[in-house]
């Protein structure tokens, strides 16, 4: 048994003392299980925080009646099933095996520290037992306050090398009433990239005040994070809410994932090593109107980008990217490195680079007037048009002209466009 | 309103209404339920314009097939003298809540802004799908169907038409594509024939680079305005899959209507208002005339509601097919047959389905066949009737 001295939360610089019960391995993922209690009002002290810092948690979703009955028995001093957190700390390496509870310590009390903790089962139950404290404090019950935060609950904490078995873990176990999606687990599990980048690359969210920088060192984390869940659920379409089909489809991807790879990392190196290439070749396109003359090329309405940049850093595009690139690696085991070594030799009709994008965006320009669910077949687009560039069977192999044209045929077949 | 339902086996459903509007660059509707703590948020997708007080709308739900999602369909009447007889848009209910699909411009943000407002305030919900209960992001489509398109009408600028009701308006919108339907009413056939196809795509025979296009149609016309099964026809049961025969019967049943009605037009015309030019021998010939129910269906396709030559062409070729398809004795002269009018055609069509359905069971000819040709012919008679009931005119 080991006693935690978590460290500072916020300003304040308050001790919390956790008690690691006992700790397993899972050797599936290659991580560890710490089972800790703590008093409510040590676990809320972090959890606030944790709660208030990371936009992509759950949203409150509990019934009234259920929140009042759950409140009236926490003042009672009820039992709560076990939260359970998870951390992902290049530090979990060094836990020597399961009886290394300082270690462990150590990187619990460091990850609260660094609000690199995440809840993934018990937020509902967390954030009723937030608000009754603030209930206390405003009416000023000290008594009950006191007598509420010494109560102890039981936490489990995962202490996981890395995102991709935390998330194979998380799906296996989520079997609450409120399922989540894998793509909602992955804004959780991926939300620290946010914060710190992948090898100087930025991932900027919405609420962020920073405009994403037309380059490829800058990216919007929702888009990179909706191209990874078409890479592993295998299709370009946003899917936004629970589906437990999709979540039993991701498994089978995660399970065939390399358990010591950052493949979310090596998704998002790929794309912008393609980019880099793109970009480079196209001598940094942009889109003039005026020097439009070709009457074949005029567009009808806005362009669906105004640069190389601004046409594949959409979410359409890297959607495409993941559900192409999943394709490749199931049906010609085509790996990531492979893509990469491919990106050099990608070319277009004469070098036109020009008349190429001119012609995408005339294909855009199409798609926009036919389509009964635009975004859906811009993303279709993209899937066929990376297969068509990145498939060495393919007649429109590295040809970026040919790709182009190869996706919009596909897709005027399947849609039926007239 | 929307409903949520808990996860089964719970039975249990929580209503959200709209609460709260919150204005940023883009409007927010806030959605949240008395019974469960969750706030559902829409926004609508297009930059803040004014919306003046004092108007209000009334929204419908359509499927149209035809229909893209950039398109916005601006519905006017014609001999409205106000606003050119705008009355009202038709909008894809998805796109309202997608990026840089709708180009809504402040003249059409009213009505899209009004019409959501109207979505989510409903005492009874409009919704055609069922949700549940999650703690992620809803967007619209897991409450409507994908392809919903709504009409959204303005009050005030109906109420210029007198006596306006949308009902009498369905016949004319079903040419162009759009069938109504609801949570509990589905679309189970659809009429993909190239004539409704051709209607809908003549709106845009021009290219908008806004997306808006302008739909008129007629006033209703008083004749027919109130024939319950005209409305029942076009709200319930034309988007039901029916068997082929049935379907034709159901359709045939607009022709029974009109020649019902026109007996007593055409006797009040004919006879009353010209009754002292009459002679026992001239009245005897007009009532023996319109007594033959052939000789009234001439009168309301030659006369009082002619369809476009497009269609008449079209449904007589397609019946003549048929006919020679099933051998009938009748129509083995090609040169004969294309002498018969669009009269005589579809009322020996009726006839011989109603008396000789025999004939159609002929074990020399492909049932297959048979089939595809009579859902041709139903998917023209849709269209026939609908310009019937539009066209018509005393």
């Amino acid at each position: 048994m080991q006693i935690l001295y978590l460290g500072c939360i916020q300003a304040i610089k308050i001790k919390i003392m956790a008690v690691v019960k006992s700790i397993l391995k899972d050797e599936r993922i290659n991580a560890y299980n710490a089972l800790v209690e703590i008093t409510v009002g040590e676990y809320l002290r972090f959890a606030r925080n944790v709660v208030d810092s990371n936009e992509f948690q759950r949203k409150r979703v509990i019934k009234s009646k259920i929140k009042e009955i759950l409140r009236e028995d926490l003042l009672r001093n009820c039992l709560i099933p076990s939260i359970v957190l998870a951390v992902s700390n290049e530090e979990i390496g060094s836990i020597k095996n399961e009886d290394d509870y300082e270690t462990s310590s150590n990187i619990i009390a460091k990850s609260i520290d660094t609000n690199q903790i995440l809840i993934i089962d018990g937020l509902q139950r967390t954030y009723v037992m937030l608000d009754l404290e603030d209930e206390l404090k405003k009416i000023d019950d000290s008594n009950a306050l006191v007598a509420f935060r010494s109560h102890k609950i039981r936490a489990e904490i995962y202490l996981g090398l890395n995102r991709i078995g935390l998330l194979y873990r998380m799906i296996t176990l989520n079997t609450g009433q409120t399922t989540m999606s894998t793509r909602h687990l992955m804004e959780i599990l991926y939300f620290d990239y946010s914060k710190v980048g992948i090898n100087g690359i930025k991932l900027i969210k919405d609420k962020d005040e920073s405009k994403i920088s037309e380059t490829t060192e800058e990216y919007n984390f929702k888009i990179i994070l909706d191209g990874f869940n078409s890479y592993l659920e295998k299709n370009e379409a946003v899917i936004d809410r629970t589906e437990i089909l999709d979540n039993i489809k991701s498994l089978d991807v995660l399970k065939l994932e390399e358990v010591n790879k950052d493949i979310f990392k090596e998704f998002l190196l790929t794309y912008k090593y393609f980019l880099d290439c793109i970009l480079s070749k196209s001598n940094h396109w942009k889109y003039n109107d005026h020097e439009n003359e070709e009457p074949a090329l005029k567009l009808n309405s806005s362009p669906f980008g105004k640069t190389t940049l601004d046409i594949f850093k959409k979410s359409q595009a890297i959607t495409g990217f993941g559900a192409a690139i999943s394709f490749l690696k199931d049906t010609k085991n085509i790996r990531f490195t492979a893509i990469k070594d491919m990106c050099d030799s990608i070319d277009t009709d004469n070098d036109d680079w020009n008349t190429a994008l001119l012609s995408l965006l005339k294909q855009f320009d199409i798609i926009k007037e036919k389509s009964k669910k635009i975004g859906n077949d811009q993303r279709f687009f993209f899937k066929f048009f990376f297969r068509g560039l990145f498939n060495p069977e393919s007649d429109s192999h590295l040809d970026f002209n040919k790709s182009s044209e190869y996706a919009y045929n596909e897709l005027r077949v399947e849609k039926e466009y007239k | 309103m929307l409903i949520i339902k808990d996860k089964a086996p719970s039975t249990i459903t929580h209503d959200f209404l709209l609460t709260n509007v919150v204005t940023s660059n883009l409007n927010t509707f806030e959605l949240t339920s008395p019974t469960i703590e969750l706030t559902i948020p829409f926004s609508l997708e297009a930059p803040v314009a004014v919306v003046p007080p004092n108007y209000s709308v009334t929204v419908h739900l359509f499927k149209n097939t035809f229909h893209s999602q950039q398109d916005i369909i601006d519905l006017r009447v014609e001999g409205l003298a106000q606003r050119n007889g705008k009355i009202g848009y038709f909008f894809r209910l998805d796109a309202l809540f997608e990026n840089n699909v709708l180009q809504i411009d402040q003249y059409i943000y009213p009505y899209a802004y009004l019409g959501l407002e109207y979505v989510f305030s409903q005492m009874s919900a409009m919704q055609t799908k069922d949700a549940e209960v999650s703690s992620e992001d809803y967007n619209i489509s897991h409450f409507f169907d994908e392809d919903t398109v709504i009409l959204v009408l303005c009050n005030e600028y109906c109420a210029n038409i007198p006596n306006f009701n949308i009902e009498n308006y369905l016949a004319q919108l079903f040419l162009y594509g759009f069938i109504s339907f609801n949570k509990t009413n589905a679309i189970e056939s659809v009429n993909t024939s190239s004539f409704i196809e051709d209607n809908y795509l003549g709106l845009k025979a021009v290219p908008s680079p806004t997306g808006v296009y302008v739909l008129r149609i007629s006033k209703a016309n008083d004749f027919i305005s109130g024939e319950t099964y005209i409305t029942h026809l076009f709200r319930n049961l034309i988007q039901k899959q029916t068997d082929p025969v049935t379907r034709f019967i159901m359709l045939y049943q607009v022709v029974e209507i009109f020649i019902g009605k026109l007996f007593h037009y055409e006797i009040q015309n004919k006879v009353c208002n010209n009754l002292f030019a009459l002679d026992s021998y001239k009245l005897k010939d007009i009532m023996g005339e319109m007594q033959k129910q052939k000789n009234l269906i001439k009168a309301l396709f030659n006369r009082y509601s002619r369809p476009t030559s497009t269609l008449e062409n079209t449904v007589k070729a397609k019946l003549i097919e048929f006919f020679v398809h099933v051998l009938d004795p009748d129509y083995i002269d090609p040169a004969e047959n294309a002498k018969l009018t669009l009269t005589h055609l579809f009322y020996d069509y009726r006839n011989k389905l109603v008396h000789q359905y025999r004939l159609i069971h002929n074990t020399a000819i492909s049932q297959a066949d048979t089939k595809t040709k009579i859902d041709e012919i139903n998917q023209l008679t849709e269209s026939l009737m609908a310009e019937v009931i539009s066209n018509f005119n005393t």
